[in-house]
This record gives C-alpha cells, structure tokens and sequence, in this order.
C-alpha cells in the first residue's frame, strides 16, 4: 500500500501531472493524424527523456502510449483515413456517420469507448502483470528463451503476405542484435575495431530509421493533394447515454477481445480492432446495417483497441515481453534509462512498475477529460499545415538521433538504416518480427546460451522441461499449421 | 510459364546474399571457452542460415500475383531529394553545427513539402517557421533538458 501511496504522491505532483496532459495530449495529435501514429511519437520523444530521471521519463512516454490509441478514431472518423492501424475499422462506421452528419455522436462514443476499454483493462494488467511475474521468477533460461521464440513466432506468424518474409524480417533483427559484444564470452562481432559498434547497434538510430523516416519519406514520395480530405466541423461533446444502454454486451465482448489479443505477444491493437469489428456484426441482430454508419460498430472496435493497452502490459510488465510494436519502443525506452526488464521488475524496480500502471490510469483520465473539452478543436488537429509539422517531425528525428549518445556517428547510422528501412517497405518485409527480434534478441541468445551452459544435456533440456517444451511445440505448430491446413484441404475429396 | 514476383525475387536474392556474407564473416568470431556454451559465432550463423534459407525459398516461389510498381518515376525522385537533404544535413551539422546548418534544412524542406502539398511556396512563412522552430528546440535541448546540440568541425 504504501508504495502505491508514494507513487500517487509523485504522479499527483503538478508537474508530473502537467507531463502526463501534456504527453496523453501528444499522443491524442499523432494518434489523430494519418501517417503519424502514438509509437512514432514515443520515438520522437525518446531521445528527450534522456535527460530526465527514469521515473519522469516512463510517466511521460506511459502518457503518449495512451493517448496515440486513443487519438486514432479522431483521423478515422472525420476525415475516413484511420489515423494508425489501430482504428482502421472504426473508419467503416465512423466516417459513414460523418457522412450522415452524425460526427458529434461518433466521436462522443469513441472518446467514452476509449476510457471504458482503457482503465479497467489496465486494472486488471495491475492484478494479472503480478502474479505472472511471481510465477515467471520460478522458471529459468531455458523456458525464457522458449517464451521468446514462441513470441517472435507469433508475430511472424500474422505476416499475412508472406511467412518468408516475416522470417527474413526476423532473421535481420536477430542480425543486427549480434553487432557489438556478445553475451557470455564477451567475444567481440562484427565491429572491425569500430568503439561505437561495441555496445551493440543502438535502438534509437535503427527505430527512427526504419520505422519513423521510412513512413515519412514514402509518405512524401506518395503524397497526392488530390486525396487530402478536409474534415467537418465539430461541436461540443454529447454524453451518449442511450448508445451506451443498447451497446453494452457490445462493450463488454469487445474488451474481453482486445484484452485477450493485447496479451498475445505482438498482437495488439492492430488486429483487436478488426476482430471485435467482426465480433460485434456477426452477434448483431442486424448485421446488414453495419458499415452504413451505427455506433456499434464504433464501440466495438474502440473499446478493444484501448483494452489491448492493458492486454500489452501484462507481457511486458511480467516478462519484458513486449506486447505490441508501441510496447516494444516502451521497453527498449527501459533498457535505454538502464532499468534491467523481466519479472524481476516488480521486485527490484517495484516503484516503477506501479508507476507504469498508475500513470496509464491517470493518463486515460486525462485523455477523457482532453478529448471531451478539446472535441471542437479536433479537425484543427487534422488541419495543421503538412509541411511544418513534417518538418518539425524529421528535425526532431534527427537530432533525437544525435542526442542520445550525442554522437555524429549515430546521426550517419541512421542515415543507413533508413535506407534499410525502404528496402523493408519495398520488399513488403513486415516491421513487427523485426521489432521484436531486434527487442528480444539479446534475451533470446543470453538465455539460450545460460540454458545450455547450465545443463548436460544440450538442446534436450529446452525439451525435457515441461514448460519450455510446451511453449517450443507452440512455436512451431503456429508456423507449420497454416501449411498443414493447406495440405489438409488439398488432400480432402470434394464430394458432388 | 511460372510467374515470379520481381520485388520478392529481389528481396530473396538479397537475403541469400546476405547470409553467405554473415556466414563469411562469423568465421572470424572466436570460439567460446565456456563449458557447454555454443559460442557466439551460433547466432549469427542461425540468422544468416534463415535469411539464406527463407531468401531462397522465397526466390522459388511462384507468385500469380499482378507486378505492381512500388513507386513511380517521380516518386523515385521524390524520395531520392528527401533522402539526399537528410544526407546534406546530416553533413552539414557535422560541418557547421545545429545553429547554422537548421534554420537552412528546414527552409528547404518546408519549400520541399510546400510542393508536394501542391501549397504555393510562402518563402517569408517557412522562413520565419525555421528561424522560430530552430530557436524553440535550441532553447529546449540546451536550456531546459541540458543536452548539448551538435556544434560543427568548423565552429566546435
């Protein structure tokens, strides 16, 4: 208890609030504007925590991480472009209310959907993060490697286009985690005498580069003014009682669906969304009516994308697993302010694991509180002259990039791996296997190396322990079931 | 006649590439002393053996998908330009250092974007924004968050 009351005490202190409106109103703007996304902005604004104390600077990037899911509906509702991944199905009833002139009524349900999803799916990560961290600290390397296999193969496993691919992506992660000193023996790889290589490729330059400039130079290679849209106008905030009475089954199977895949390593927001989406109409008495403009369908997908935060923290509060690509900037923010992640973080680093949790329930009220007095300025948001706030962004990428080491060498890096960055677009190589690759791929080596340091077996001990070897069988099935399906299907006779 | 997938057979022959190269250079990686330890030459080669094996599969595979242009001709160029002022910056502030070389990038990239926004280019507008934006995030690094801003070879 008496934890929890000195982390209120500090999260309640004006300035600490002041940092959490200001960053849940940042992530709400990048959330909001199409081609910018919450994640971006917790890179964006990495580099400037270095200066402040861990606890200001988790506070601080927690806000963002909640207001840049929530701020999605705002792009996909008025203007008909999700403004990241997250609400892309909002946009189906969303903007058709927009175009019937119902905007106000849906965006009041998704600044209400967002809270309801957010606060009690970040209680129960609270409950659910601890004991998982109790039973995590009883296991050893052999079932954290298998969890971080199983994780990493989850993700690739959602590359829709191609299973290769999301191989390829995770295989370059894994590559770029072996620059540097490696784990165990110190035996040096890869840095031809370089003493910036030495520590290992730095998070900062190869996030930004691959993930933050690449959207922006491709988005400005592409940008067509004919496509810009101009968003409606928007009045105040009407409190959608009614809406709430006839959806609330609607609510509560669309948070149990986002909490679920928010666990699921990788699987976050990004697909919670879609699956709820197609939850809520085929349980719908009138499904036909879905994508012509109802409010159910913008619940449904509201509500779970905001359950998935609290669905994230579960994984990357007990394990340091991060649950979502955001979650992965999250934790490698952690490891850059040097907090060791994993299960022991409950009981080496209790203050900050509360503060995590506590600072996203202030945040999520804030981002209600934001987005309810700030609903009229919301097509402002979208407004804002491309070019300044482009250029704004690219600037503080680069010098983002800079002062992390305060090292020129580190701007040139980046350089590299945005052009690393286009080669993965162009290829259609999916970003989240390499995201987490590269996040856990020091784990993965350390603990598998640990594993067979410790044992006499070799690689059998990752199969005579129960755990492990549950968790390796589910790796593999997950990426060896859609070709035995495929092959199931083919061998199956059709009848006439 | 099997349809192949350019971007993918692009992608796949990178990949193979690629392995062969880490697997050339992880011969040089010492071996580790540690009892039952698989060294750390085992990573990378595991890495490079993926991108190798999936890089070749992905080369056989036989895709009835239409080809489809990644980027225009003038898309090409676009990127290229933007890419380039990053290089030029990038340069420039290991030259002359954020005061001098910023308010410069941000001009012409405001210019660059203005364009491609199709906006008629307010040359006094973005010049007042660079020269206000420079000053803000000097003022932030350096007043407020006390970290040092790059300050140029020339100038340093």
């Amino acid at each position: 208890m008496s934890i929890i009351s000195e982390v209120l005490l500090f999260l309640l202190h004006p300035v600490n609030l002041l940092l959490i409106l200001g960053g849940s109103t940042l992530g709400v703007v990048f959330g909001a504007i199409p081609g910018l996304s919450g994640g971006l902005c917790i890179m964006l604004m990495l580099p400037l925590t270095f200066s402040m104390d861990v606890t200001t600077a988790i506070t601080f990037l927690m806000s963002i991480y909640i207001g840049g899911i929530s701020g999605g509906c705002i792009g996909s509702i008025l203007l008909g472009i999700p403004g990241c991944e997250s609400s892309l199905a909002t946009t189906y009833d969303g903007y058709a209310m927009t175009k019937k002139g119902e905007c106000v009524r849906a965006l009041s349900a998704a600044v209400v959907a967002n809270f309801l999803g957010t606060i009690p799916s970040v209680l129960v990560a609270s409950i659910a993060a601890r004991s998982l961290a109790r039973m995590a600290m009883k296991v050893g390397p052999w079932e954290f490697f298998a969890l971080g296999v199983c994780a990493v193969i989850l993700v690739i496993t959602l590359s829709k286009d191609n299973l290769y691919k999301g191989l390829i992506a995770a295989a370059l992660g894994i590559l770029c985690t072996c620059i540097g000193i490696a784990p165990i023996d110190g035996a040096m790889r890869f840095t031809y005498g370089n003493t910036y290589l030495m520590s290992g490729l730095n998070l900062t330059y190869v996030f930004m580069g691959i993930f933050a400039t690449r959207n922006i130079m491709v988005e400005f290679a592409r940008k067509d003014p004919s496509k810009d849209a101009k968003p409606e106008a928007v009045t105040r905030f009407k409190w959608p009682t009614e809406d709430l009475r006839n959806n609330k089954w609607n609510i509560i199977r669309s948070w149990f669906t986002g909490l679920w895949i928010g666990f699921l390593p990788g699987m976050g927001a990004g697909l919670s969304n879609i699956t709820a989406y197609a939850q809520a109409k085929n349980a719908s008495k009138e499904p036909e009516k879905f994508g012509t403009g109802i409010v159910d369908g913008v619940f449904a997908p509201e509500v779970a994308n905001n359950a998935s935060t609290g669905g994230a923290l579960i994984p990357f509060l007990a394990l340091g697993i991060p649950g979502d690509t955001s979650t992965s900037y999250l934790l490698g923010g952690l490891t850059l302010h040097g907090v060791i992640t994993g299960p022991r973080l409950f009981t080496d680093y209790s203050f900050l694991a509360n503060l995590i949790l506590i600072a996203c329930i202030i945040a999520g009220l804030m981002v209600l509180c934001t987005e309810i007095v700030g609903m009229p300025l919301f097509p402002k948001i979208l407004g804002v002259p491309y070019q300044y706030l482009y250029s704004a962004i690219i600037l503080l990428c680069i010098i983002g990039v800079y002062s992390s080491e305060k090292l020129m060498f580190h701007v040139f890096m980046f350089l590299i791996f945005s052009v690393v960055g286009v080669v993965m677009d162009f290829g259609k190589l999916p970003t989240a296997p390499f995201a987490l690759a590269f996040v856990l791929g020091k784990l993965l080596e350390t603990n598998l190396r640990r594993g067979l340091s410790y044992s006499d077996t070799g690689f059998m001990s990752f199969l005579t322990r129960p755990v492990s070897c549950v968790l390796l069988l589910v790796a593999v099935w997950s990426l060896i079931s859609p070709y035995v399906k495929l092959h199931i299907s083919k061998v199956k006779p059709t009848y006439k | 006649m099997k349809k192949f997938f350019i971007k993918d057979r692009i992608i796949g022959m990178g990949s193979v590439l690629l392995g062969i190269l880490v697997c050339f250079l992880s011969r040089s990686i010492p071996e580790s002393t540690v009892r039952g330890d698989i060294g750390s030459k085992a990573f990378p080669v595991f890495a490079a053996a993926l991108l190798i094996i999936c890089g070749g599969l992905l080369l056989l595979q036989k895709s009835g998908e239409k080809k489809e242009r990644y980027l225009l001709l003038y898309q090409w160029k676009r990127l290229l330009t933007m890419y380039f002022s990053y290089v030029f910056f990038a340069v420039a502030l290991w030259l002359c250092g954020f005061v001098i070389s910023t308010p410069v990038f941000l001009f012409w990239l405001t210019c660059l974007l203005g364009k491609a926004a199709e906006k008629k280019p307010d040359f006094v507008k973005n010049a007042i924004f660079s020269i206000l934006l420079t000053a803000l995030i000097f003022y932030l690094y350096q007043q407020v968050l006390h970290i040092s801003l790059p300050k140029g070879i020339i100038f340093g």
